[in-house]
């Protein structure tokens, strides 16, 4: 299948700091990608990129379309969901509601009402009258009831408590996503979405330095527990990262044979946010 | 069609206050003071030119049958055109600060995203917001006008049966109201229309600044102002905004001159002589033949395009 998205060599400068620095990456339709980094890495500024709120040096295109220039035709088949809660304070939830089906073509209304049910939410309230939590409910609400091509979220629940972040996610994955959609995620909490996703990126420094299917991650990425006696050969594999856990070394390969690792000590998939670490520190080194 | 009228009405939402709770409420105020001027007042007593002591029903009476119909009809109909006066203050003040928030506010509260996230090009929701000002709002204004107007109608027509004078020939007759209220229509249209580079700056300032835009429009220009007069000794920055302010004053007079015009006969002499000499206003065939109106367009429609493309190509889309 041909890819919706596909970045060639994207640079972008903010005076002598290089927020973006020759990033290329592909995505193909249906699948979840998760865009991990630290604060600053350049996270936000290649989000902004994809969805042409912000010039950048290199090739972009989504859906075949030059965000920047065609950001127009792009915003019909692509939505987004900034960091934070952004819903203008002003506009009440029947309002904001009214808006979306007024100028989206793709919105569905009894789609909408459905997500909002689960809520607490009340048509008549004005969102400044909303908890912090519930105006994001009422944003992925009113987004997850247009019927998009490409779903981009960036902290889609940064700041609100676990129960709501499971359940998004939840609802995310069981009655939004399909074969045909695709969804883009930023987040700190990687250890809540890595279930979710099909695709990893890591950014640091504006440099992707991980870029994988999930799949392909869980063949080539072992983490060890190493036993005792076996520490030195271990070591001298030159693992990607050691850590210790009661006085016992974690060693995580890159690239090794499952069969080699396992008789070193029990062998198992690290998960995303140790994977992150390690690459993180190696990448620092 | 369909997602420029859900932008009109998302202006409406937004901006309720300004464009129908400001002018209702000072037409409430008319309505009020009319209301206390001939109802609870109306009791008291009244001297004329200290002879003679009568309440202001008699002196109704007395107006009813003593003054006239030619001059009860300029009276009336000069009375009701001038609500104009108070509403156009209205409308500029509403509309100028309209302006300054309408590009400004939703990059100050980050809602910016919201609305980009949406289908909606930059020049569409610009548009919307030009529209707004230069159409929805003088309309409004005018609506608001008209229910004031017929309000005080209605409290001069009980006052009217209260002193036993006709109230059909003292104030509906001569009132011409459909005249008077197009006439006020148009005036409000054509002093938008002078207004238009003003709207076009103060909208390429919204869409431009970073903060408080009531200061980054209105300092600099008073700055220029001054550094003209000293720097080459000329005012052409400030004759240009006060011819502005000039032909929007006029096209609120044109229809005074009109309707003073339509009353010569009943006029006195001289005052007739005045308006017949320079101080009768243009018409608003002269107002629309005037090339300075339609540079005026041609420049506020530069630099709104200036606010479209700064807010669809700025870096930071705040």
């Amino acid at each position: 299948m041909s890819n919706i998205l596909e970045a060639k060599g994207l640079n972008k400068r903010y005076g002598s700091f290089k927020a973006l620095d020759n990033v290329s990456f592909e995505l193909a339709p249906g699948r979840i990608l998760g865009l991990i980094g630290p604060n600053g890495a350049g996270k936000t500024t290649l989000l902004k990129s994809v969805l042409g709120l912000t010039p950048f040096e290199g090739e972009l295109n989504i859906f075949g379309l030059d965000p920047h220039k065609q950001r127009d035709e792009l915003m019909q088949r692509v939505c987004f969901i900034a960091d934070v809660a952004v819903l203008p304070r002003w506009i009440k939830v029947s309002q904001a509601i009214d808006f979306v089906e007024g100028v989206h073509p793709r919105f569905s209304r009894e789609l909408c009402e459905k997500y909002l049910e689960q809520t607490k939410i009340k048509r008549n309230s004005r969102v400044k009258a909303l908890s912090k939590g519930m105006v994001v409910q009422l944003h992925l609400a009113l987004i997850m009831a247009i019927d998009a091509d490409l779903l981009i979220l960036d902290e889609p629940t940064l700041g609100l408590d676990i129960l709501f972040r499971k359940s998004f996610y939840e609802q995310l994955l069981n009655d939004y996503f399909d074969d045909n959609r695709t969804i883009i995620i930023t987040t700190h909490q990687v250890e809540e979405i890595e279930h979710i996703l099909s695709d990893l990126i890591f950014i640091q420094d504006g440099k992707i330095v991980l870029d994988d299917s999930m799949d392909a991650i869980a063949e080539s990425y072992f983490e060890v527990m190493v036993e005792k006696e076996f520490e030195e050969a271990a070591l001298a594999m030159k693992p990607m990262n050691v850590r210790e856990v009661f006085g016992q070394k974690v060693c995580l390969f890159n690239g090794v044979a499952k069969e080699q690792l396992q008789e070193l000590g029990k062998v198992r998939k690290p998960s995303v946010a140790d994977l992150f670490v390690a690459k993180m520190k190696g990448e620092a080194a | 069609m369909k997602t420029f009228l859900t932008l009109l009405k998302r202006e409406y939402w937004e901006n309720k206050t300004g464009l129908q709770w400001v002018p209702m409420i000072i037409g409430g105020i008319a309505v009020f003071g009319v209301f206390l001027g001939v109802f609870v007042f109306s009791t008291s007593n009244v001297q004329i030119n200290g002879v003679g002591s009568h309440d202001l029903t008699s002196l109704f009476k007395l107006y009813d049958v003593s003054v006239d119909p030619r001059a009860k009809a300029i009276g009336v109909q000069m009375g009701i055109y001038s609500g104009i006066f108070s509403f156009g203050v209205v409308l500029a003040i509403v509309g100028f600060f309209y302006c300054l928030g309408a590009l400004y506010d939703d990059r100050k509260d980050r809602s910016i995203l919201f609305w980009k996230s949406m289908p909606v090009s930059d020049s569409m929701t610009v548009l919307s917001k030009v529209v707004t000002v230069m159409v929805v709002a003088p309309l409004f204004v005018w609506v608001i006008l008209q229910l004031t107007t017929l309000a005080i109608m209605i409290l001069g027509t009980l006052f009217a049966w209260i002193s036993d004078a006709s109230a059909w020939h003292n104030i509906w007759q001569p009132s011409n109201l459909f005249v008077i209220a197009f006439y006020q229509l148009q005036a409000l249209y054509v002093a938008t229309l002078w207004a238009a580079p003003i709207i076009g700056y103060l909208l390429l300032v919204s869409s431009w600044t970073k903060k408080v835009p009531f200061l980054v429009a209105t300092v600099p220009v008073i700055l220029v102002i001054i550094a003209e007069s000293i720097v080459t000794n000329t005012a052409y920055v400030v004759s240009y905004i006060g011819e502005r302010f000039v032909m929007i004053w006029s096209a609120y007079i044109t229809p005074v001159g009109k309707i003073a015009g339509d009353f010569s006969d009943v006029i006195d002499d001289d005052v007739s002589e005045f308006i017949e000499e320079d101080w009768l206003p243009l018409s608003f065939g002269e107002h629309l033949m005037d090339m300075d109106l339609w540079f005026g367009l041609a420049f506020g429609a530069v630099l709104v395009v200036g606010a479209i493309m700064i807010r669809r190509y700025r870096d930071e889309a705040l």
